[in-house]
């Protein structure tokens, strides 16, 4: 499942706020999985709270650069600037395709001249990478079923 | 045939938000383009709320950024804020794209340095009291030469221009 989620940067927004939005963001899309333990997830997330809001106050959260992959679910969370900011409308509607999620992953944006800062902050953080997300939405597990077996059950 | 047209409406608040975050934005990015490590560097971050407050109040001057290595302070960029009369219609534009080409012309800074930001007000202003800032009680060091960058940022009545000191 593809989903696409608005938090409007700069002037609607400050960094520190945009980076609290994203968390809240992320761990309460997580805290729909049995299986993935949110609290665990924010707790992960708050040591980039920083990274966050210079990214947004940025720009580089601007578009498709900061995807959650979890169980069935690719979100994207659209941070805009400036004027596409002001147009924007704040969209944090918590997404379905984690009810079977096991595990998790917050793809960031990595531009040149940050790698330094990006790593430092990945290097801390198990579920966060500087790799670019798939472009396809994960799909449920592949099931085999022995339809000939199916119909003599009973 | 009908017509529809919508008006957006740019305020101050809009503006001292948006100034505060492109200028956060780009002392974080060129202080870690020139070397800096992300501990240090990301400091700058929890500076935006003094920085939105001062020009709420229209009382920031300029920001000065020194180099601290041990035994020496020197001048590395001052952020400028020109204010004039507020336009609703003006749009809200930063230049961090622009500023951001050109930061491989820097020098790299050693990996002891550090770095200080000096907050400065209007000549008929001060500068409210903020969390996590004091009073300078040194003068500033000569600043020398300057190549402006240009405008970082931009909204309805007030400017942020960067400048550097050390190409």
């Amino acid at each position: 499942m593809r989903a696409t989620r608005v938090i409007p940067g700069r002037p609607q927004a400050s960094g520190s706020a945009v980076a609290t939005t994203i968390i809240d963001l992320v761990a309460s899309t997580l805290a729909k999985s049995p299986s993935i333990d949110a609290q665990a997830a924010r707790a992960e997330l708050e040591p980039a709270a920083s990274l966050l809001s210079m990214l947004a106050n940025s720009g580089h959260l601007d578009g498709e650069t900061l995807v959650l992959v979890a169980g069935t679910l690719r979100m994207v969370i659209d941070v805009p600037a400036g004027e596409a900011a002001l147009a924007a409308q704040l969209d944090v509607r918590i997404p379905t395709g984690t009810a079977t999620a096991t595990d998790w992953t917050l793809h960031l944006p990595k531009p040149g001249h940050l790698s330094p800062a990006i790593e430092a902050v990945v290097q801390q953080a198990s579920h966060l990478t500087a790799e670019p997300a798939p472009t396809d939405a994960p799909t449920a597990a592949a099931v085999t079923v022995d339809l000939r077996r199916l119909g003599s059950t009973g | 045939m009908s017509t529809y047209t919508t008006t957006t409406t740019r305020t101050w608040s809009h503006t001292t938000t948006h100034l505060a975050g492109a200028v956060v934005g780009v002392l974080s990015e060129t202080l870690i383009a020139i070397g800096f490590s992300w501990d240090k560097a990301k400091r700058v971050n929890t500076y935006e709320t003094a920085i939105a407050a001062w020009l709420r109040e229209k009382s920031l001057a300029r920001l000065t950024i020194t180099s601290t290595a041990p035994g020496s302070e020197r001048v590395m960029y001052t952020i400028d804020f020109d204010y004039f009369e507020e336009d609703g219609g003006q749009e809200l534009r930063d230049q961090l794209a622009r500023i951001r080409r050109q930061l491989g012309k820097e020098s790299q800074v050693p990996a002891d340095a550090d770095f200080t930001i000096t907050a400065t007000p209007r000549p008929w202003a001060s500068l409210s009291d903020q969390p996590g800032w004091s009073t300078r009680v040194t003068a500033l060091p000569e600043s020398g030469r300057s190549y402006r960058y240009g405008t970082a940022a931009s909204g309805p009545g007030a400017a942020a221009v960067l400048s550097s000191y050390r190409l």
